[in-house]
């Protein structure tokens, strides 16, 4: 086991109650062999209960968590031999940068040669080898993240564990330690377990997303998935944002289903083909960039008529608020280069959409 | 995509517009702001001067001029056997009183930090309430207790431990037992301060890194730990040094330490010139290590251990 770099983790059937309350709810998770796994989730979703329960300092009431196979739950955190960044870091403010980076090192014996290489390779890797002899409060935000990184990775953990290690950042240094991050994942082959509330951090660092909501994972899926086809209404505006469509089926087509509202007829791929029947209701996520508006050019599949309400100039795109009759208030967000003449509250517009844009997400 | 939006907006601060100078009018007798403070320290100063800053003048004057101008009465520290004697002891039951005080101490505030929010209020009271009880009360209850016919020794008997009392008091350990059960939260306190500031985040860490509970507490949280007990330490051994209730009432006049020595040289044998001179000896010791520990925590702090 030790000579591998990655490992595997199955977490099953994990529960975790604090008197009535279920912070973890039957989840259940694999991760693969260098993997990067986020677990992304609004405050108070588990997924920092999951992690820790990875981590061993939370023990599950039911479940088991194991290792390549092995069962680790009831080991000590400090048998389980994973890194682990806490959230703000968590640096030993006594020990030199160095010191902090030896210190797992030094806790299993290694000899004083071997220290000193691997710590300098650590540091070499972050990138902070000049601030060897510094103290933790000495360095910045972002030094200090990197300290704690390399402390996490300088004895070969089985797994990394990464509880919002960016949150105290500010945005583009944020950016700069994401693509970092990404970097050191790829050239270390090390499996990674990241949590974060940040979508923008979870589509843009991670191989497979699980999102949490109140103690239990709803939908799990490489970022591109869960943008794409989210599971539920939930997913579909954590991830992004989209427009909500409600209608009722009325028959089945070649590729999908039509579904009227208020009157007018829609229609809607299943690339499935696993339709529901007609007469049920529906709601359909709609990204807000995946409708255009329709000045006499190409009809889309879909097609409504509306008035602007607000619109915002967002440098690379506009935002427009279209007030429809049939579904309220739909955003749209279009690129700034294809709009032509800047939007006027209160211009009448048409909108449009195609089959496949939208996705049969499940009310909640 | 708009929670992103408002996040960027949010890290835009607004201007600073400097409220306060607006609308501080422009008085021209406004006084200089220093002096303003100057003055509101101003009665406490003077008290100061008048009631502590003089005597203590005149006390150092009285220890280089009575009986006769000189420093003749400092030479009584290399030649005089009794007050080496009395400095020894002085010395022995403080550093004790201190390490005991420490050790029970340390103890408490971890328990406390550890403790919920309920019991945490209570063990606080506990430590507190001893404070408002009066020194020579208290000095008194331990008399009752450590007495030859007191509660431990009647206790002790019955059960068969012992068969003849044990001598708890009118000698050093009465001394001491007192003097620890005094100092326990002058000991506490500031050790529970420092501890309740160390990021528990860190031993979780320790751990994570493979320390066991043992190890993440030698090599991070006590280290971390010991600006709280150097301060505790400090407080505790300066007020042992020239503590007199205790050891008067517990000491029973054989355990003598240097403030019941000055107060029996002035009070009682009438020798001004003795008297001051352990009083200005003690100040200048206590200053001594102040100014050396004074250094070492402030080395600690500079490495971040605060």
């Amino acid at each position: 086991m030790a000579d591998q770099i990655g490992h595997d983790l199955n977490v099953e059937g994990v529960t975790k109650l604090y008197g009535e309350f279920a912070a973890l709810d039957n989840v259940s998770l694999t991760v693969r062999r260098g993997e990067f796994l986020t677990l992304l989730g609004p405050s108070g979703s588990g997924k920092t209960t999951l992690l820790m329960s990875i981590a061993g300092f939370v023990q599950p009431d039911r479940g088991d968590i194991q290792l390549d196979r092995h069962s680790i739950v009831r080991l000590p955190p400090e048998r389980r031999n994973f890194g682990m960044v806490f959230q703000g870091y968590a640096l030993f403010p006594h020990l030199t940068v160095f010191d902090n980076v030896a210190f797992p090192l030094r806790i299993r014996k290694c000899s004083q040669a071997e220290v000193q290489a691997k710590v300098n390779a650590a540091l070499d890797l972050v990138q902070l080898a000049s601030r060897a002899d510094r103290y933790p409060r000495q360095l910045s935000g972002g030094q200090q993240q990197r300290v704690a990184l390399a402390r996490a990775m300088v004895f070969t953990p089985h797994l990394l564990l990464l509880d919002e290690p960016l949150s105290a950042l500010d945005k583009n240094l944020r950016s700069e330690m994401q693509d970092e991050l990404k970097r050191l994942h790829k050239r270390i082959g090390l499996t990674f377990i990241y949590v974060t509330h940040d979508q923008d951090e979870a589509l843009s660092m991670s191989d497979r997303i699980a999102v949490m909501r109140d103690g239990r994972i709803i939908q799990q899926g490489s970022p591109s998935e869960l943008y794409d086809q989210p599971a539920t209404r939930f997913v579909a505006n954590f991830l992004g944002r989209s427009n909500f469509l409600r209608g009722a089926v009325d028959a089945h087509i070649p590729g999908g289903f039509a579904f009227t509202h208020q009157g007018t007829r829609f229609t809607q791929a299943v690339p499935g083909g696993d339709c529901p029947a007609p007469g049920q209701d529906v709601v359909l996520a709609l990204r807000p960039e995946k409708i255009s508006i329709v000045d006499g050019g190409a009809p889309s599949d879909n097609a409504l008529k509306g008035v602007i309400s607000e619109w915002n100039y967002l440098g690379a795109q506009f935002r427009l608020v279209v007030d429809t009759l049939e579904f309220g208030a739909v955003v749209i967000v279009i690129p700034t280069w294809k709009s032509g003449a800047p939007p006027a509250t209160g211009q009448p517009v048409s909108i449009g959409w195609d089959a496949s844009a939208a996705t049969l997400v499940s009310d909640n | 995509m708009r929670a992103l939006l408002s996040r960027i907006a949010s890290t835009e601060t607004s201007p600073a517009t400097d409220v306060a100078g607006a609308l501080r009018p422009p008085s021209p007798r406004r006084l200089h702001g220093a002096m303003r403070y100057w003055l509101l320290i101003m009665p406490a100063l003077l008290l100061m001067l008048a009631f502590y800053l003089y005597p203590i003048g005149r006390v150092l004057w009285i220890s280089v001029t009575e009986p006769k101008p000189g420093l003749d009465n400092f030479a009584l520290l290399a030649t005089s056997a009794s007050i080496h004697k009395m400095l020894v002891t002085t010395a022995r039951i403080s550093i004790l009183t201190t390490v005991i005080t420490l050790v029970l101490a340390y103890l408490v505030a971890y328990t406390l930090v550890h403790s919920g929010e309920r019991g945490k209020r209570w063990m606080l009271l506990g430590v507190i309430v001893p404070l408002w009880i009066s020194v020579l009360v208290r000095a008194f209850a331990w008399f009752i207790l450590l007495r030859r016919e007191g509660l431990i020794n009647n206790v002790l008997i019955a059960s068969g431990i012992i068969d003849s009392p044990l001598s708890l008091i009118w000698n050093e350990t009465g001394v001491v037992i007192g003097m620890v059960h005094y100092m326990l939260p002058f000991g506490i306190l500031p050790i529970y301060a420092n501890m309740n500031d160390i990021d528990q985040r860190c031993v979780a860490a320790a751990r994570g890194l493979g320390a066991t509970r043992g190890a993440a507490f030698r090599k991070v949280f006590l280290p971390l730990s010991m600006p709280g007990v150097i301060g505790a330490g400090i407080l505790v051994f300066v007020f042992s040094l020239g503590f007199f209730v205790t050891p008067a009432l517990l000491g029973g006049g054989k355990t003598l330490m240097i403030a019941e020595y000055i107060k029996v040289q002035i009070l009682e044998i009438v020798r001004w010139g003795v008297g001051t001179m352990l009083a200005a000896t003690l100040l200048v010791v206590i200053g001594l290590l102040l100014a050396i520990l004074g250094r070492i925590i402030d080395l600690r702090k500079l490495f971040g251990s605060v």
